[in-house]
């Protein structure tokens, strides 16, 4: 048996190892809402929702992102709320309209222009709300 | 109210004017406080209750105009000014030249034809300085500023001073349509670079035209917003 087959097998057969936990639950639970979050994080859900295709392809990206691309790196962007969350909201909020929204903020995100935005205080970064488009 | 609790405060002169309802001074100061306090709301509708059509006097008149003009209402402004008695015609002037500098709607006019309808007679040299503030600020088209987008990436945000992000646009659309182009020409038509960056090119493209028409729309309303505050800065005490 090679070598890589065995780290395999030993790597499976540690992930469906239930006797050794790092924690039990009731270690975990205990420190279960012991920080609330900070007031005014971002209003997102990564709830996928399949109610057309659009929606499940713009949730289905949104949560593959914040899950294993965003989640792996520190605050990176210069707004808050920050360029992924903005363009779900304006993309829900204004429709096809919030693409260009979206996009026209990236290409914002770069922190020259610091005289045109408030700071977010509990964040430390550019305030840059979505808002309603008028039609 | 010297020490700013102004929500501690409004309560207080609510518990003094259950003991005397008809106590003037108790009734202008809770107005005060619900002001200062953020519900300017609450004030204006006990505003309402004690006196819902009679003439205000002079302090309950200058009270009831500066809350009207913290919540927004330039209609109940006007009936406030219509109610009080005691005010001069210059000081009723100087107050509808603010109402009219909060209200913002002169920067939809000719900058030349930018005057309120009511003759300006303020004593207020604060206010006469912003008042002629107005007649330097020019309103940026949205319209201008897309079409003017359309032409050159980013020109129409560089028009609503955004020079900074004018130039990221121009950047984005030019070395996305460029490699776009270096695609077609070396593979052709079935150059899967160029589609990528052809497609990339023309996102880039219509965004910065709505990011033009965004931008000038911004320009007025942070222009408006500029002298909506300096004018709050003169008429709301505090």
């Amino acid at each position: 048996m090679k070598w890589k087959t065995i780290i395999s097998i030993f790597i499976i057969s540690a992930a469906f190892t239930f006797n050794a936990p790092a924690q039990k639950a009731p270690d975990i639970n205990s420190f279960r809402n012991l920080f609330k979050p900070a007031p005014g994080r971002p209003e997102y859900s990564l709830k996928i929702d399949p109610k057309n295709e659009f929606r499940l392809i713009l949730t289905s990206g949104f949560a593959f992102y914040k899950v294993f691309i965003s989640s792996q790196d520190g605050v990176r962007c210069t707004f808050y709320p920050s360029c992924s969350v903005y363009a779900l909201n304006t993309i829900k909020m204004n429709g096809i309209a919030g693409i260009f929204d979206a996009i026209d903020r990236l290409t914002r995100c770069n922190g020259i222009s610091p005289e045109k935005y408030h700071i977010h205080e509990p964040t430390q970064r550019f305030y840059d709300p979505v808002t309603k488009i008028n039609r | 109210m010297q020490s700013h609790e102004y929500q501690l405060a409004a309560a207080e002169w609510d518990r003094v004017l259950f003991l005397n309802p008809f106590d003037t001074m108790a009734r202008l100061n809770l107005l005060k406080s619900f002001r200062l306090s953020d519900k300017p709301v609450e004030g204006w509708k006990k505003l309402n209750l004690w006196y819902p059509s009679a003439p205000l006097t002079k302090a309950f008149s200058l009270e009831a105009a500066q809350l009207a003009l913290t919540i927004g209402d330039f209609a109940a402004f006007g009936s406030v000014m219509d109610r009080s008695a005691d005010l001069s015609g210059a000081e009723k002037s100087t107050w509808k030249l603010g109402a009219w500098l909060m209200q913002g709607d002169w920067i939809n006019q000719p900058v030349k034809s930018r005057n309120p309808s009511f003759t300006v007679a303020s004593m207020n040299p604060q206010l006469l300085d912003i008042y002629s503030k107005t007649k330097d600020i020019h309103r940026k088209s949205p319209a201008a500023a897309v079409a003017l987008s359309c032409l050159v990436p980013g020109m129409g945000k560089i028009y609503s001073h955004d020079w900074k992000d004018g130039l990221m646009s121009l950047l984005f659309v030019a070395t996305s349509a460029f490699q776009s182009y270096r695609g077609f020409s070396k593979y052709g038509i079935s150059s899967v670079t160029g589609w990528i960056f052809g497609g990339l090119a023309t996102g880039f493209y219509t965004a910065n035209l709505f990011g033009s028409w965004k931008s000038a729309t911004l320009y007025n309303v942070n222009q408006t917003d500029r002298i909506r505050h300096e004018t709050e800065g003169v008429l709301i005490t505090h």
